[in-house]
């Protein structure tokens, strides 16, 4: 199991399938996405990708299950994820935050997606679109 | 490691609001001065590149934004330029002089008499012709300035359009990550190639290890400097005046360094300026993203010592001040070219400390309740803006978040909110080497020279005793002008 694999369950899980726009953050490219923002700075995700790997063991202390977060149910992953941003403990709302910016920032700067929002990335440094 | 040995009138450390200004005084009045930055040359985002990866290949290749994790409740960041132009290379460009309370406070509390309105009116009159600084033309301000503004209109609220140091603007929106058009006149594309210009000299990518002192006077700075070619070389350069002007998280740190952290008052009075953000999505499209982002201003509660702006943020970052996840926030993401945010900056009564641990800043501060409930209540006004301009859906920047569809159900939510639940951060730490008449409780005077040691000066937003209030870039090019001109008068 890689860590590709956690990562767009996860992706799956924050932005699921569907809706007013179809692509999710399951079959994105988000993984590809996070990998090009690293190396820019010259670095590897090797942190990341021990993170990922012992997020996936979380679901066992706050869901009392014997499964990793990527064998959950979508329904299971979302409950598990509302546990995180609701606990009493600041440690684990810091995690929620974490994973939930490390999905978004990767889906929501992807071009179909941001094609599909009507979000145009393009420096539009031109006197005619004053 | 091979050895440059330098000789000059002053040294100046760090390029942004404080030091480029103070260097191109010192060179007009005929003084030879070598500025030292320790970050790299700033780039810019190219006409029709991606905003978001521009960003990137800007900020991976530069260096150029850093960040300090503040200890405290809540755990904060604070973020600062670090290249050419300092923080002004990063910021919007947003402009404002010192409130007059402000200045009056400084004046009563800290025996700064100086700094009247005429007085400061003037200076900030040459700065504003210098740069130039403008109001937002109105064709670059973008729909989120003119929705802002009906909001602020329809409750009968002061405010404004903001001034900026931007002439020229084409509301693109790249300001943070470099303007594609060099409008947005940062200290590194205005004060500092004219001092330059008029023969001061520059190393870029040198640090200054130490100020040297003897005797209680400045003697010169030691460093180190990487040549365009990668190559090391160490730096000693002799000089009778040396100005700081690094920032109030490295300064402290720089001047601990060299005088010793005996010394009581540097690194404390950390100002944090600590800011909370408010979204909302509307019917109507708004595209954010297009017009400058920060482009209009609520000054309703400038006494209560909060100012309300607009902002713009692009959808990676956008879709984190949307709380929740799954198909509903998927669909309100789908709703994005209605989104618009906004900020609250509160002068804050809190105080922390800068610190280090071999060099690298560790901040301490805990936010008071008193600036709290200031944060609160900023944030219940920017919903009612919002609300008034005709939102749909309100919702704060926090760690469980909520959407409100009525100001009294936003209301009740930030209610039941705690520090510890909120995200808030800065972009203006200030007043850890404050200026005042008292030497126990400052470092340097009312020409920013300090109290004990002749000829150090210390020339970033590090001297400001209070939080400004608004945006301080102009106020710290205000008083490092102030302190070049009177420098250069008693020479």
């Amino acid at each position: 199991m890689g860590y590709r694999e956690i990562f767009q369950s996860l992706g799956e899980a924050f932005v699921p399938s569907g809706g007013s726009f179809e692509i999710g953050g399951g079959t994105a490219d988000i993984t590809g996405r996070f990998e090009f923002f690293v190396s820019s700075f010259g670095r590897k995700p090797f942190f990341t990708k021990i993170f990922l790997h012992l997020f996936n063991f979380l679901p066992i202390l706050l869901l009392y299950k014997p499964r990793r977060f990527v064998s959950l149910s979508q329904e299971e992953k979302q409950k598990f994820l509302d546990r995180l941003r609701e606990s009493r403990f600041f440690m684990l709302r810091g995690l929620y935050v974490v994973v939930r910016a490390l999905v978004f920032l990767t889906f929501y700067s992807l071009k179909e997606v941001c094609d599909s929002i009507g979000y145009k990335a393009e420096c539009e440094a031109d006197e005619k679109n004053l | 490691m091979k050895k440059i040995y330098e000789k000059c009138d002053a040294v100046v450390i760090g390029t942004g609001a404080g030091g480029a200004p103070f260097a191109k005084e010192l060179v007009e009045g005929g003084a030879k001065v070598i500025i030292l930055e320790r970050g790299r040359e700033f780039l810019k985002v190219e006409k029709g590149e991606n905003l978001f990866d521009g960003a990137v290949r800007v900020f991976s290749t530069t260096r150029a934004f850093r960040a300090s994790v503040v200890i405290g409740t809540p755990p904060m960041v604070v973020g600062y330029g670090f290249c050419t132009g300092g923080s002004t290379a990063i910021n919007a460009g947003t402009c404002f002089r010192p409130p007059s309370h402000i200045l009056k406070k400084w004046g009563e509390e800290y025996g700064l008499e100086i700094f009247t309105d005429d007085y400061i009116g003037r200076i900030a009159e040459e700065v504003e012709t210098f740069l130039p600084v403008k109001e937002v033309d109105e064709r670059a301000m973008g729909m989120g300035g003119k929705v802002f503004a009906r909001g602020i209109k329809n409750l009968g609220w002061s405010g404004g359009v903001v001034k900026r140091n931007a002439d020229g603007c084409l509301g693109c929106g790249a300001c943070v990550a470099g303007c594609p058009v060099d409008a947005k006149k940062a200290t590194h594309l205005s004060y500092l190639p004219l001092a330059v210009k008029k023969g001061a000299k520059l190393f870029i990518r040198a640090k200054a290890e130490r100020i040297l002192i003897k005797n209680g006077r400045v003697e010169g700075v030691e460093g180190t400097w990487i040549d365009e070619n990668g190559e090391k070389w160490k730096l000693e350069i002799r000089s009778s005046t040396v100005a700081a002007g690094c920032g109030a998280v490295h300064t402290p740190i720089l001047l601990k360094r060299s005088i010793g952290s005996s010394l009581g008052v540097i690194g404390k009075n950390f100002r944090l300026h600590p800011g909370g953000v408010v979204g909302a999505i509307f019917d109507e499209e708004i595209n954010c993203w297009r017009g400058v982002p920060q482009s209009y201003y609520c000054d309703e509660f400038l006494k209560e010592d909060m100012i309300l702006l607009l902002g713009a943020i692009p959808p990676p970052l956008g879709a984190n001040l949307i709380p929740g996840f799954g198909m509903f926030h998927k669909e309100l993401m789908a709703k994005y070219r209605g989104f618009i945010d906004a900020g609250v900056l509160v002068s804050d009564t809190s105080c922390g400390e800068v610190l280090s641990i071999r060099g690298v800043p560790v901040i301490r501060y805990k936010l008071h309740d008193i600036d709290f409930i200031k944060l609160k209540k900023g944030m219940n006004a920017l919903a009612e803006i919002f609300f008034a301009g005709g939102a749909k859906y309100v919702f704060p920047l926090s760690q469980r978040g909520f959407i409100a569809r009525s100001l009294k159900e936003f209301k009740e939510g930030m209610e039941k909110m705690k520090k510890e639940d909120m995200i808030c951060g800065s972009i203006h730490p200030m007043g850890t080497a404050r200026m005042g008449r008292d030497k126990g409780q400052s470092f340097v005077n009312q020409f920013l020279e300090s109290h004990i040691i002749k000829g150090l000066f210390v020339v970033d937003a590090s001297v400001l005793p209070t939080s400004t209030i608004v945006n301080p870039q102009e106020t710290i090019m205000i008083l490092s002008t102030h302190a070049g001109k009177s420098f250069v008068n008693r020479r």
